[in-house]
This record gives structure tokens, sequence and C-alpha cells, in this order.
């Protein structure tokens, strides 16, 4: 239970921190484009 | 039918494809509105590529992949009239988008969908080859999305190979291990993977070796950037250590989960890897900035998706 806790507490700071990132630096969409396809889970993939 | 060509492209086979079109596009310069039929141009290509190998190896996926749902051949989803159909169009596509990067785009289009029968269908069913079939599709993976990324921008430079080649060797590492979860059914069909041949320990050491030979080759193409190559030492230490517990993992699950880590530590590289180029070209920015932005970003993402395993990997 800890460790998903952990686990998407790591996914929202990422978020964040490419949310920043990219109002800061917008030429770099191509990377965020990319992290949002790494967040479709597996289990969505499967079905 | 619609959700049976989802399956066949495989969303994070065709995510790590676009990011190479991108890398490729950033190489040559910048981005050009070629690149989007280069991004539609990979969902067929990798449509293509496999449907086939499903196709040829339905047998063997009903022994391990007996409950993935991304496998339309095993679970019935489609008829056969309905798989050939699908394929059909993804050869058209391809070839029909290929047209946006002139004559020596189509023929580079038509080579890989030639390698992609050659790995999968018997006589030459590179596939079975122990030696052959990671490199063959390494390369071709690579190559392709890269070189159709960078022939998408107009008035392009000399081409990286460098930058390809480490790019190709990274790939390598990575697909060494994807025998992992298919070593029942590769057993019972006698396909005599690396893994099968030469064992987890063999097999993990060779994937770190060819990990490390990546990383200087990438280093060595980005002018040894003090941002790449920090990310990239992180992301080594984080592969190797994943490496050393699959060698010693008897379970399966454990053995996927440990393998989907390797690849987001991988993916992350990649990522890192396009915002260093990203930067490079930009106008305006400070060269602490150039560094520090893909330092920045590659110890999130590679420490964010390396650190620990997930569940439902």
């Amino acid at each position: 239970m800890r460790k998903v806790k952990t686990q998407k507490i790591a996914i929202l700071l990422e978020i964040c921190f490419f949310a920043v990132l990219i109002g800061f630096y917008p030429f770099l969409w191509p990377v965020l484009l990319f992290v949002a396809l790494s967040y479709i889970p597996a289990k969505v993939l499967k079905k | 039918m619609l959700r049976s060509i989802i399956k066949f492209a495989r969303i994070r086979i065709i995510a790590t494809c676009f990011a190479l079109v991108f890398v490729g596009a950033a190489a040559a310069g910048g981005l050009d509105l070629r690149v989007a039929a280069g991004l539609l141009m990979m969902i067929a290509f990798t449509v293509h590529a496999n449907s086939i190998n499903d196709y040829t190896d339905r047998e063997i996926d009903a022994i391990n992949l007996q409950n993935a749902g991304d496998r339309p051949l095993v679970s019935g989803d489609i008829s056969n009239r309905q798989f050939w159909l699908i394929h059909a169009g993804s050869v058209a596509a391809t070839l029909a988008l290929s047209a946006f990067f002139g004559w020596r785009g189509v023929v580079l289009s038509a080579i890989v969908l030639l390698i992609d029968y050659a790995y999968s269908i018997r006589p030459l069913r590179i596939t079975d080859r122990t030696f052959l079939s990671p490199v063959l599709l390494a390369i071709t993976y690579t190559y392709y999305s890269f070189t159709i990324g960078f022939w998408a921008v107009a008035n392009s430079p000399t081409y990286p190979w460098l930058l390809t080649a480490g790019l190709c060797l990274g790939f390598m590492a990575r697909l060494l291990l994807k025998d992992f979860r298919d070593v029942k059914g590769d057993q019972q069909h006698g396909k005599l993977t690396f893994l099968l041949r030469f064992g987890p320990r063999v097999t993990t050491v060779v994937s770190g070796v060819l990990w490390a030979a990546s990383m200087l080759l990438v280093a060595a193409a980005t002018s040894y950037a003090y941002g790449v190559v920090l990310s990239l030492i992180v992301g080594a230490l984080l592969v190797w250590y994943w490496l050393y517990k699959l060698a010693r993992c008897p379970q399966i699950r454990e053995q996927e989960q440990i393998v989907a880590v390797i690849a987001r530590v991988g993916n992350g590289a990649i990522l890192m890897i396009l915002a260093h180029l990203l930067c490079v070209q930009q106008t305006g920015l400070s060269t602490s900035e150039v560094q520090l932005i893909p330092l920045a970003i590659g110890i999130v993402v590679i420490l964010g998706k390396g650190l620990y395993v997930r569940p439902n990997a």
C-alpha cells in the first residue's frame, strides 16, 4: 500500500516538474509528448 | 477491428519509435511538418512488423502469452480476412507515407518491409537465429525511425553515424532481454534465442556490455556534454544493478517487471538525448542551460522510472 502511494507521489512530482519545465522552455514539447505516452498504464494497453 | 490495429501497433514500441523520429529530426537541426508524416509512418510500419510476426508466432504466443490481451490472433478478436486486410493496409500506408521523403524514403521503407518478412517467415526466419535476430531488429527499428526523422528536415547536415550506432547498441542491449518472458514457448518450439543458448547470466552480462558501449558512443556523439554524460552514468548504474538482479531472479513475473524497468531507463535516456539536441539548436539559451536542462530531465526520468519495479508492469 505504502509502495503504491510512494509511486503515485513520484508520478505527481514528475508531472509537476515537466509542467514547470515546458512553461519555461516550450520548445521541449516533444519530450512532454513522449512522457505523456509513457503514463498510459500497461493494463489499459492490453484491454 | 480498430482495436486490433491498436493492439498490433503496440503503443510502447510506437512511443519509442516516435521518440527516435524526434531525435533524428532534432539531430538534423529542427522539427519539420514532414515529421508528422514520419510519425504516421512509424504506426503503419509497427502494425506491419507486429502483425506478420504475431501471425507466424501465433502457436508460440498461445503458450507464452495465453492471457495477454494485446495478441488479437491468440485471443481470437479478428478473423483471418480482417487480419490480412489490416496487414495489406499497413504495407500500403507505409509506402504511401514514404513518398513524403522522396525515392530514398520509399526504397528504405521497402527494404524494411522486406526485412519484416525475412524476420518472421521461413526459410530465413531471422527471429529463430540467436545472434542475427537482436542485431537486425535493433538496427531496423533504430536506424529506420531515426533516419526518417533526420530526412524529414530539409537541408539536413552530415548523417550522425556515431549517434545512430550508439542508439542501435542501446536498443540491442534491451532486445536481448525480451526473451525472458518467452522461455517456455521458445523451448517447446526449439527457438534458440540468445537467452536459451547462453543462459540468463551471460545474457545479462552481454546486455550490460552493450549498454556501456552505447553510452560511450552517445557521449562521444554529443561531444561529452556533461549533462548527457552524467545522466548516462546514472542510467548505466541503474541498468547494471537491475541486470544483476535479473540474472539471479527465478520468477518469470519478476523477470518481466525488471525488464520493464530497464526498458523505462532506456526510454528515459532517449528522452534526455532528445532534450539535449533540442537545447543545442535553440538560440538564446546560456551554455549552462544547454547542459543543465538535459541533466535535470535525465535525472528525473531515469531515476523516477528506474528506481523501482511497478507491480502492474
